[in-house]
């Protein structure tokens, strides 16, 4: 016999229930004949297993999910990630986050924070899959194996708490292929945190947010959320689809078409100042934290910084203000703003700022704008991303906050917690748990706890099967 | 962008052990009465799968029954061969009972049920209950025979049982579910 069927006739969750029970190691490989085209699933996905409990997992088994978490937050470096990617393509077995691991190149904390946090999103995305098939391969081992073990109530927990939220999540953020952007004018100062303005920045009117999660890496699930946020906080909108009546009406486009209708005021029809755009400076490979988001976003953050010059800030004072009557129909480029953000100098000391010859700065724009490449232009003038996105020495994943006390914790650690009821399985050869950690399934360090042979005794009824929990199964079984 | 924190309850699932000797009906009892269909088929899954491995073992039977939103009743039953006894212990771990089927129509399913239930006694301190598959109900006579062979104490059920019938099935359950309900108030009058 093999161990494989169908979705439709065994859900996922008693699969793993199945896998748990009888403590298996392997991996449950499912597929799809068509995939739904939702962001961060494909067609294949896989969940490992060890001794009954989830080392990891993907909704994409095509990509190499847990390495692309990992370089969206910086954590990687080129030449790691080279190397990694060279030990994983040599026949080993081992995977590149496990080479990357190997190396020594990755905190192991952060590394099995991701590696939680990926698993988890996994199966949140494998659980929404409407059908499938699954298939599971005895003993085969996770090649990016790094230590995590989570227990599988405490995933399918984690993900039936997400299923809870995401439809509301859904509604805000109606599919992969929403475009947002960002508005015109707020309604109050914006508050952010550091993980909403690193999804900020990559927000251009016209990244999808399907394409927003594949950069980041950090799964959909938290990206839609943060994203789903900022936009019921009025910090993003989601732009109409093509065909709808507003489509193609971005922020920019909204600036133009109402500075537009001043044009009767002024004398002269409006003349958007077109300045061709920096070229796009990619950042030295690095393992900086945000380098990612910086240097693929260029273009896109400039357009942010637009928005900043509506909002009468110091820099609004660009091209565009340039074109106030008195100045006539010509548009004059403005290249003080265009060195306020190309010069850390000017940037960080006003004072010389004014000192500075001017011939010179006419010439450092002309040389800029002279490398720009050739329909690279954009309204406003030339920004390149670093004055927007400030440097960013933490990825982008804040280190996890604690919910309670761990300081009687090994430090470094995840334990998983199953909330409810223990689970049968945690009865056992152990006997009773109440109170303590040591329950069979419970995660120390990397390694699930197993029975100590030496105390291990006869199989005993879970001491938490209680008489509530009793006539609840009778009066189940009796209403079959 | 780490995922929440908040924990909601995942649900409960409580695990029963149907076994017996090779060939009682237990796979034929546990699909009776569980509301999934099989868990092992022979069909294909997809192209990249059967690159990675060709065929694997199960050699069990897996049952689910949907009490409420938040509770499971799982069944796992038994692979019936001897050759697969080392998964006994695996899956009678966690078990809150179990189910011993015999099929009464052959004397060689008691003797071989027999080894079975005293290996269960010894792995597991926890309730079960016998059911003698094709047997009637007023079979005294066959039902006190197994008793004394199988050396089943009186305070245990011996319920004739048809592993094809539904209603019989679930009085079969219903019967272990009682006495694991026993066993849990004599030992809170215990404590």
């Amino acid at each position: 016999m093999k161990l494989e069927g169908s979705l439709d006739a065994f859900s996922l969750p008693d699969i793993f229930q199945l896998l748990s029970f009888t403590k298996k190691g392997g991996s449950l490989l499912l597929a799809r004949g068509v995939s739904d085209g939702e962001v961060g699933t494909g067609s294949e996905g896989s969940v490992y297993f060890h001794a009954g409990q989830v080392t990891g997992a993907s909704a994409d088994s095509s990509r190499q999910p847990l390495a692309r978490r990992l370089v969206g937050s910086g954590s990687v470096g080129d030449d790691a990630l080279a190397a990694a990617v060279a030990a994983a393509t040599s026949g080993d077995g081992v995977g590149v986050v496990r080479a990357l691991l190997d190396q020594g190149v990755l905190d192991s904390d952060v590394l099995k924070q991701a590696a939680t946090d990926q698993a988890v999103d996994a199966v949140f995305d494998l659980l929404r899959w409407r059908n499938g098939d699954f298939a599971f391969v005895v003993d085969e081992v996770n090649p990016d194996d790094v230590g995590v073990s989570i227990s599988v109530e405490s995933v399918l927990a984690e993900a039936e708490s997400r299923k809870a939220t995401w439809d509301a999540v859904s509604q805000v953020v109606p599919s992969a292929r929403a475009v947002l952007a960002m508005p015109v004018v707020l309604p109050s100062d914006p508050a952010v945190s550091r993980e909403e303005w690193s999804l900020l920045a990559l927000v251009d009117g016209r990244r999808t947010v399907g394409e927003l999660v594949d950069l980041t890496g950090s799964g959909q699930y938290a990206v839609v959320s943060t994203l789903a946020g900022l936009v019921q906080r009025g910090l993003l909108t989601v732009r109409p689809q093509d065909g709808d009546e507003n489509a193609g009406d971005d922020h920019v486009a909204v600036v133009v078409r109402r500075q537009g209708l001043l044009a009767p005021l002024e004398g002269a029809p409006f003349v958007p100042v077109i300045e061709e755009a920096a070229p796009v400076v990619a950042a030295a490979p690095s393992a900086d934290a945000g380098a990612v988001a910086e240097s693929d976003d260029a273009a896109e953050t400039a357009e942010t910084d637009e928005t900043d010059e509506t909002d009468e800030s110091d820099d609004a004072d660009g091209a565009v203000t340039d074109q106030l009557p008195g100045q006539g129909g010509a548009p004059v480029v403005d290249h003080d703003d265009h060195d306020d953000h190309d010069d850390h100098e000017d940037h960080d000391d006003h004072d010389d700022h004014g000192k500075k010859d001017e011939t010179d700065e006419k010439d450092e724009a002309d040389e800029h704008a002279s490398a720009v490449p050739v329909g690279a232009q954009m309204l406003g003038g030339a920004h390149v991303p670093h004055d927007v996105v400030p440097a960013r020495p933490e990825p982008f994943l804040p280190k996890r906050q604690a919910e309670f006390d761990e300081s009687g914790r090994p430090t470094g650690v995840r334990q998983t917690h199953v909330q409810s009821a223990p689970s049968p399985t945690a009865g056992g050869n152990h006997g009773s748990h109440h109170g303590s950690s040591g329950g069979l399934g419970d995660v120390v360090g990397a390694t699930a706890t197993a029975p100590d042979p030496e105390t291990a005794s006869a199989i005993q009824r879970d001491p938490n099967v209680n008489r509530s929990l009793m006539l609840r199964l009778i009066a189940g079984v009796r209403g079959l | 962008m780490a995922p929440s924190r908040g924990r909601r309850r995942g649900g409960q699932a409580v695990k029963v052990v149907v076994t017996g000797p090779f060939a009682a009906g237990k796979t034929t009892l546990i699909r009776t009465i569980s509301e999934i269909t099989v868990l092992s088929t022979e069909r294909g899954v997809t192209d990249s799968t059967r690159r990675r491995k060709a065929e694997t073992t199960v050699a069990m039977d897996f049952g689910r029954i949907t009490i409420d939103r938040d509770l499971v009743l799982y069944l796992f039953g038994t692979p019936g061969q001897d050759r697969f006894d080392f998964m006994w212990e695996i899956l009678g771990e966690g078990m809150i009972g179990y189910l011993l089927l015999v099929d009464a129509d052959r004397e060689d399913s008691v003797d071989e049920a027999q080894g079975i239930l005293a290996a269960f006694r010894t792995m597991a301190h926890v309730p079960y209950v016998v059911a003698l598959n094709r047997a009637s109900g007023d079979d005294h006579a066959r039902i006190e025979d197994v008793r004394r062979r199988l050396e089943i104490p009186s305070d245990v059920a011996i319920l004739a049982c048809d592993a094809t019938d539904k209603e019989s099935v679930k009085n079969v359950l219903l019967a272990l579910l009682y006495a694991v309900l026993d066993d849990v108030e004599t030992e809170a009058v215990r404590v």
